[in-house]
């Protein structure tokens, strides 16, 4: 099985934020939802998108980056940022295409999701199963069911036709 | 304004510039006047001057507590959706070069990457966009 990802179905998430607060009390140890990892934005007025760091492939943050202090955790195929060398530039917070490094103005320091070291608590929590920690693999598979259900009617059609004869 | 600043007893006697342990007091005589001078960078504010004076003419209040000077001032770069402050011109210039493309002024909550996501994830799930609730 290939390395796990962190799988966000924006369709079935609620907006409870419940991600949102279990993030900032686990992974910052504060109460502010403005230090979680995770964020569920509101798109249009009508979808709840929950976005966290997408572990790019080729990451902005990394390249970005003047100090490298963000490096890539071959383990986990995360980004994780080494803060002996970060300054504090927050150019990784600009570049990121998510908006998903923050940066926490009390600590003065920037952060992103670490996947909770393989374990993230925000899935744990996700009641409405928004959120999946879940091989590659599966997430293509879902797509492709996804597709597929797609052209069901057409398969309806054909089973009718099939059964008249 | 300098922060050593010195009241109208000061009579120019300069016992200060001679006591001055980091030699951060001079004093010019030039035409019919006489100028105290200070320097910031040597001046370890150690307060002997004001230890020495015998006109009480030093007021060495400003060198501990200053006020903030304005070092630079650069053009501000805003949101292009929600107005909010992001960062500066030169700035967003040093992340595009670094990053080899052009930087659109979004701020995190409205970044080019959100607005891809959620489209394509309405698109993959087959629904048109949920109902909003009255």
């Amino acid at each position: 099985m290939g390395e796990k990802v962190l799988h966000i179905d924006p369709q079935k998430c609620t907006g409870c934020m419940q991600c949102e607060g279990v993030c900032a009390v686990w992974c910052s140890a504060s109460g502010n939802p403005s230090v979680s990892r995770i964020r569920v934005l509101k798109w249009e007025g009508s979808l709840f998108v929950p976005m966290a760091c997408r572990q790019c492939e080729e990451a902005p943050c990394m390249a970005v980056c003047p100090k490298e202090a963000l490096y890539r955790d071959g383990a986990l195929n995360r980004v994780m940022v080494d803060y002996t060398r970060c300054i504090s530039c927050r150019m990784c917070v600009a570049a990121c295409p998510f908006g998903a490094m923050g940066f926490d103005a009390g600590r003065q320091r920037v952060f992103k999701c670490d996947l909770c070291d393989g374990d993230p608590r925000c899935v744990r929590f996700c009641l409405p199963g928004a959120l999946s920690y879940t091989a590659s693999e599966t997430v293509q598979y879902r797509r492709i069911r996804h597709a597929a259900q797609k052209q069901a009617p057409i398969k309806e059609a054909t089973h009718v036709l099939l059964s008249s004869e | 304004m300098s922060y050593f600043r010195v009241n109208e007893r000061c009579n120019g006697c300069l016992a200060c510039v001679e006591n001055c342990p980091a030699d951060a007091l001079s004093a010019r005589d030039a035409q019919d006047q006489r100028t105290l001078l200070h320097n910031m960078a040597r001046c370890a504010r150690c307060g002997n001057c004001w230890r020495v004076c015998p006109q009480d003419a030093i007021e060495f209040q400003h060198l501990l507590v200053g006020d903030w000077d304005a070092v630079t001032t650069l053009p501000l770069v805003r949101c292009e959706v929600c107005n909010a402050p992001i960062d500066t011109d030169r700035y967003t210039e040093t992340v595009s070069s670094r990053l080899g493309r052009k930087m659109k002024a979004l701020c995190p909550r409205h970044r080019e990457g959100i607005e891809d996501f959620a489209r394509a994830a309405v698109l993959s799930g087959g629904k048109e966009k949920r109902e909003v609730l009255p």
